[in-house]
């Protein structure tokens, strides 16, 4: 029982960086129609430019964390302008090498900029210490950052559904011809949905990177969502949290029970599963092929 | 049985079935100018270049085969690695079982192969990204079990396994690879060339452009997908366990989903569904690392080079494939054809 609740409480957390990192990819598929693998690097460049500004100027959080969104959204917006939008027209798969490829470059130039071999991050006013919940102990920052990344992902699905943005996001995605007929700007919508995106990325970053140190291997973290978004239907942003959350408590549970080692493999095993058995997701709509 | 006499038509402007050796004529002139570039390494340069050489004539090998995957049929595939890894750990595997190279290589091939039918299997539902996703989970798959096989090796540990060397302890180790290595390429290349060209060809083009289509001209798309996939991933497997008795060692560490991006990256640079685009690729991606490295050198001094020299060269890769996504889609190839367009357009023009 103290295992279950430990696979838990241990995967939460996660569980809602992933729901976080997914979101952000939801929308830019669903908007754009590119699956953006280079994801964890805009989540990798909020958490490196916060916890760079904090080991320069210990003490200022509120204006590094701005800083970090405001770098991880113009790099995001900045890729989609000048290289992703051009993409559309070529066969399909050339968004998703271009985005493999901007990921690994990316990685590499972070890791040139950033060269101290790890960081931290201290958000202020996060309780330390333990908390015995059912017998089980959890650091209160894991729970604390796994609520923050919960309610983020929520307000964030509801200001889509009910917010005069969310209708105009979702109608360009789904026809921009049409919806730039109904007076939305089609492209300033993609614009900011990038933009939201990588915002989205930085905010799971932080939080992520909050609870454990910052390095490099941390943008390999968007690879390990992409089983979560496609268990929650591609195209579909409550899909995204319930995928996130169950890939997460997921991993804990392998965590656990089998080891570290075996996180990654079980997670693409799923994801491989997935893709033959369910590949629609639990949310998402069902590819139909008209000839 | 009737003898049914078919007229022939009259000799029509540029026949419609071109013998063989017109149809896979770039494969055959790629073939020969390969044959001469090794007859020139091979005699003027030293042993490190020959080595380097020869790492550029294995990169052919995957080359051509994500080629045919990727360029002909359209089938995108991030798991190149995965192979690779497959054949070099079935070739490490045959030789603690004592069987000789050309068995340790055809092995580590095959074993590709049927892991490559197997991710066929995805292919034939999934088109497109998730083909592209499934084959990236194969990928962290089949890394893991080779890892796993190599950490619970006794006395193998990290550094990997040692492969014997091929030729013993000669001088002449690097100029005899290289022949065997342009034996095995000039089979790549025939072999991709036989299947570009002619009734397959076709099929795999039409089911990279039109799959319903294809599927309603009696082309059996699943069965050419599986033969595709086996056919490259057996020369992914090959590559493999070829390059661990080169390089004479084979760690689980050397397999990255970045080695996986490079051979996709190299069609992408080279042009698609061309051999030629494919031993540019593999050309350029071979050098790009030493190039950046002697200019890493050059600019920030030789401390830098050796310190963050890879990082840069990754940077440089990142930078010239998406270039060529944005500014030159059919690659290096459809570069060179166009240019040659425009002088003979001016040629003409000016007659």
């Amino acid at each position: 029982m103290n295992n279950v609740l430990l696979a838990i409480f241990g995967g939460l957390p996660l569980g809602a960086t992933y729901s976080l990192i997914a979101l952000g990819m939801v929308l830019i598929y669903r908007t754009t129609g590119t699956f953006n693998l280079a994801h964890g690097q805009f989540m990798l460049l909020g958490a490196f430019v916060l916890a760079n500004w904090q080991l320069r100027r210990p003490g200022s959080f509120v204006l590094g964390l701005a800083l970090a969104l405001i770098a991880a959204g113009v790099l995001s917006a900045l890729l989609y302008v000048l290289i992703l939008s051009r993409t559309v027209g070529q066969p399909h798969w050339v968004a998703f090498v271009a985005t493999l490829v901007l990921g690994v470059g990316l990685d590499a130039a972070m890791s040139l900029i950033f060269d101290q071999p790890s960081y931290n991050i201290s958000i202020p006013a996060m309780p330390d210490g333990v908390v015995d919940l059912f017998g089980v102990k959890i650091g209160w920052s894991s729970l604390v950052v796994g609520a923050i990344g919960i309610l983020l992902s929520v307000l964030f699905i509801l200001i889509l559904r009910f917010s005069r943005l969310g209708v105009q996001v979702r109608a360009a995605g789904q026809d921009p011809v049409l919806a730039s007929q109904g007076g939305i700007q089609v492209r300033r919508v993609y614009v900011g949905a990038w933009v939201i995106g990588g915002v989205l990325a930085a905010i799971a970053g932080v939080l992520y990177g909050s609870s454990t140190i910052v390095d490099g291997s941390m943008s390999g973290m968007a690879l390990v969502a992409v089983p979560a978004m496609v268990l929650g239907g591609l195209d579909s942003f409550e899909g995204a949290i319930v995928g996130g959350l169950a890939i997460g408590v997921v991993q804990g549970f392998i965590t656990v029970y089998l080891g570290g080692e075996y996180v990654n493999v079980v997670t693409y095993s799923i994801l491989l599963v997935l893709l033959l058995a369910l590949p629609q997701g639990l949310f998402g709509t069902q590819e139909v092929l008209k000839v | 049985m009737t003898t049914s006499v078919v007229e022939k038509p009259a000799a029509t402007t540029g026949s419609p079935v071109r013998p063989w050796y017109l149809r896979m004529r770039s494969g055959l002139f790629l073939a020969v100018t390969l044959l001469a570039v090794t007859a020139f390494v091979t005699t003027t340069q030293f042993d490190y270049n020959i080595f380097l050489y020869n790492t550029f004539l294995l990169t052919c090998i995957g080359a051509l085969a994500m080629n045919l995957l990727m360029g002909t049929s359209g089938l995108v595939s991030a798991g190149s690695a995965g192979f690779l890894a497959a054949g070099a750990f079935t070739a490490v595997w045959f030789d603690r079982m004592d069987l000789p190279f050309v068995a340790c290589v055809l092995g580590g091939g095959l074993m590709a192969a049927v892991l490559g039918l197997i991710v066929a299997l995805p292919a034939i539902r999934l088109r497109g990204l998730a083909l592209g996703l499934g084959t990236i989970s194969v990928h962290f798959v089949v890394v893991f079990v080779v890892d796993q096989y190599q950490q619970r090796t006794p006395g193998v540990g990290v550094i990997g396994f040692n492969l014997p060397p091929l030729f013993g302890t000669t001088v002449q180790v690097q100029h005899e690879w290289a022949w065997l290595l342009l034996g095995v390429v000039v089979l790549a290349i025939a072999l991709v060339s036989l299947l570009g060209a002619g009734r397959t060809g076709r099929a795999l083009r039409l089911i990279r452009d039109q799959e319903q289509i294809a599927s309603t001209q009696a082309i059996p798309v699943t069965g050419y997908k599986m033969m595709i996939f086996a056919i490259t991933s057996f020369m992914f497997g090959a590559q493999g366990a070829l390059t661990g008795f080169l390089v004479g060692q084979v760690s689980s560490e050397q397999f990255t989903l970045m080695l996986a991006m490079q051979y996709l990256a190299m069609v992408m640079v080279g042009g698609l569904d061309s051999v030629w685009g494919a031993a540019l690729g593999a050309a350029i991606f071979t050098a790009l690392p030493f190039a950046m490295q002697h200019l890493v050198a050059a600019v920030l001094g030789a401390q830098q080079a050796s310190l963050n020299g890879a990082k840069y060269g990754v940077i440089a890769y990142a930078v010239l494939v998406i270039a060529f996504i944005v500014g030159a889609p059919g690659g290096l190839v459809s570069l060179v054809r166009e240019g040659a367009r425009r002088v003979q357009a001016r040629r003409s023009a000016k007659r």
